[in-house]
């Protein structure tokens, strides 16, 4: 068989119509495949892409991994984060705030939603339904109406989301249950009044003791006996009360004050009498001393002629007496009648007025 | 052929593989009958349904209140109260839970637990008086026993009739009055009241008077005491005069005369005033006549 001469144009040979065909249908089928595949990447990253997720900043997540904790259970803080998507992980989110709240739904004359949206007190009424309205009874038997609220922070999420249905639900019943319980070892007057503080301290006892039984997962900050009050039908019973408290007090409190004042001056009294006493004991022996003084002096003379000597010195007083006398009334002779005015100015209290006789 | 590979991988998981979540437990079974339960989270295997169907049950405590009309309860002592309470219960025994209550219907569990919980409550009060549940007297009341009795009763039902349920706590959620004891409960309470203001408008009179009847017999007190202190002094200065008067009774009559005449110029010192006539020495001196008489 001779070689093809290179210059001899080839026979004229179409390739087969099958050929052509098949070579499209490939092309084709390349062409699907290679969309397939960008699909199938794209499909991928979509899968993929659907596991990232964000826990807002009021939140807190868990992972589980078909069905598990992911890490023990670690929380998730605020940020992105990404998981397996469904059915391999599962995202449980829970809204947490640094301190939640959570309110008695009974004791009160309105829901805690009513309340909310600022309810009115009921109307007065001369006994109550317990199917419209709520009320807490007293040691001593008396209906007064309670409304607490429970601060509470959650320490253990895994806890709280897995343990519980509705751990906030328990927590409103724990706080209504505390309530009941505490009322009913507290007369109503204490709650009201005189005992406020540790009434709300064993409220919050109960509460603690309830949700620590039931393991939580949640810490109790504060219990807050929000408002008390007696049935709105007898409050100007109780008003009247407060009024004669304050009555009372204010009685007591006017005897303290006449109590301060009298005594005050009963001691300011006493001492000016103890301080005179001494004063005029120290004015009538110096007065003693100096008329004895004098007397030894005068003795001599006196001895002499006594007569004489009384006279001089009457007079000599006299003398005085009539200088310095206020006034003086000459009554002529035989006068047969005389009137005076003895509508004198009382003299004011001094120590000058204290009788100084040394006897 | 690995695409073909994995919607096939895919779709063998999906029939013969479920999943237990934490806080679930599944329950098997096949044509309609329970044969094995899984607690522990994580996946499990199973033949495609309908041969085997999974059920999930929530095994965390749930919890409900009393439901229904509030009913009177006649207690030991004959006194009447409504009572509700609150009870929290967790599946204990899933194969009995969901055999007993349709598929493990937890609305279903809940039905018939509430009627367990209202004749329980209602026979466990009964057995107390009011007093255990309301007193002055703290020693008296038993509230967390009468919780505790409730909750043993319901526990007691519950197995008996093997519900496949654990009873976490009663709680006593509202203690009530009749309507119409409520009315005699506020006459009562008005009374008291009364009595209350009398009391303490009395209490203050009398704790007032008692202050002052003190302060006053204080002062009177601290007078008498000053008094006597003033005495004593008084004493004491007579006593210190004595050497004086020793001196003075060398010539009484000088000294009696010494002393009237200073108390007569005290007496007469100020604001005094004197009726004289002119007879009276020595104002004799100023009449022009009988100068004779008037030395006299």
């Amino acid at each position: 068989m001779n070689p093809p001469d290179p210059h001899t144009p080839p026979p004229e040979s179409a390739p087969p119509a099958e050929d052509a065909g098949s070579q499209a249908l490939s092309e084709a089928m390349r062409s699907s495949f290679v969309i397939v595949q960008v699909i199938m990447v794209a499909l991928v990253l979509v899968f993929l892409g659907s596991g990232f997720f964000t826990v807002g900043p009021t939140e807190a997540a868990i992972k589980l991994r078909l069905g598990k904790p992911v890490d023990g259970g670690r929380l998730l803080g605020p940020g992105p984060h990404w998981a397996w998507p469904a059915p391999i992980d599962e995202v449980v989110k829970i809204h947490i705030t640094s301190l939640t709240n959570a309110e008695s739904s009974v004791g009160w004359y309105a829901t805690p939603a009513e309340r909310a949206a600022g309810a009115q007190d009921a109307p007065d009424m001369p006994k109550l339904n317990p199917a419209n309205i709520s009320y807490v009874l007293t040691a001593d038997t008396n209906i007064i109406h309670v409304w607490a609220t429970a601060h509470y922070r959650i320490t253990d999420l895994t806890v709280f989301q897995f343990n519980f249905v509705n751990a906030p639900d328990f927590i409103t019943n724990a706080l209504n249950n505390a309530l009941i319980h505490a009322s009913s070892e507290f007369l109503v007057d204490e709650i009201l009044t005189t005992k406020q503080a540790a009434f709300r301290e064993r409220v919050e006892q109960l509460v603690r003791e309830l949700i620590e039984a039931e393991h939580l997962g949640v810490t109790v900050d504060l219990v807050d006996v929000s408002r008390s009050s007696p049935p709105i039908h007898l409050r100007p019973y109780f008003d009247e009360v407060t009024k004669a408290m304050s009555k009372s007090h204010r009685l007591v409190e006017d005897a303290q004050t006449y109590s301060t004042n009298i005594l005050a001056r009963a001691t300011g009294e006493a001492d000016t009498r103890v301080k005179v006493a001494d004063a005029v004991r120290k004015w009538r022996v110096d007065r003693i001393t100096a008329q004895a003084d004098k007397f030894k002096k005068l003795l001599a003379q006196y001895e002499v002629d006594p007569e004489l000597f009384k006279r001089i010195k009457q007079t000599g007083v006299l003398a005085d007496i009539y200088t310095n006398v206020q006034d003086k009334i000459m009554v002529p002779p035989n006068s047969k009648e005389l009137r005076f005015q003895l509508n004198r100015e009382l003299q004011e209290p001094s120590v000058s007025n204290i009788p100084m006789s040394p006897y | 052929m690995a695409v073909a590979f994995v919607l096939l991988v895919i779709f063998g998981l999906m029939l013969f593989v479920y999943q237990v979540r934490l806080s679930e437990v599944a329950v098997v079974t096949f044509f309609g009958k329970v044969v094995r339960v899984k607690t522990d989270p994580g996946p499990g295997l199973r033949l495609p349904s309908p041969i085997e169907r999974v059920f999930k049950l929530d095994q965390r405590i749930q919890n409900f209140e009393g439901r229904g009309k509030l009913e009177e309860i006649k207690l030991h002592d004959q006194s009447i109260i409504l009572l509700s309470v609150y009870v929290g219960y967790r599946i204990s025994d899933p194969t009995n839970f969901f055999t007993f209550f349709q598929n493990g219907s937890i609305a279903e569990a809940e039905k018939t637990l509430n009627e367990v919980v209202r004749s329980s409550k209602n026979e466990v009060a009964g057995r107390h008086d009011f007093s255990d549940f309301i007193s002055a007297d703290s020693q008296r009341v038993k509230f967390a026993a009468i919780e505790q009795e409730m909750l043993n009763e319901v526990q007691r039902r519950v197995n008996t009739n093997h519900y496949g349920v654990e009873i976490k706590f009663v709680q006593i959620q509202k203690i009530d009055l009749p309507e119409s004891v409520t009315q005699n409960v506020f006459d009562r309470m008005k009374s008291e009241r009364e009595y209350y203001i009398t009391n303490v408008l009395s209490a203050g009179e009398l704790q007032a008077t008692q202050i002052k009847s003190e302060a006053d017999g204080k002062a009177a007190k601290q007078l008498y005491d000053a008094d006597a202190q003033a005495f004593t002094i008084r004493g004491e200065g007579e006593a210190q005069m004595m050497t004086s008067l020793a001196i003075m009774q060398q010539n009484p009559a000088l000294a009696t005369f010494e002393m009237q005449m200073d108390a007569m110029e005290q007496f007469l010192k100020k604001k005094a005033t004197l009726v004289l006539d002119l007879s009276t020495s020595p104002l004799q001196w100023l009449r022009m006549d009988e100068p004779a008489k008037k030395d006299k």
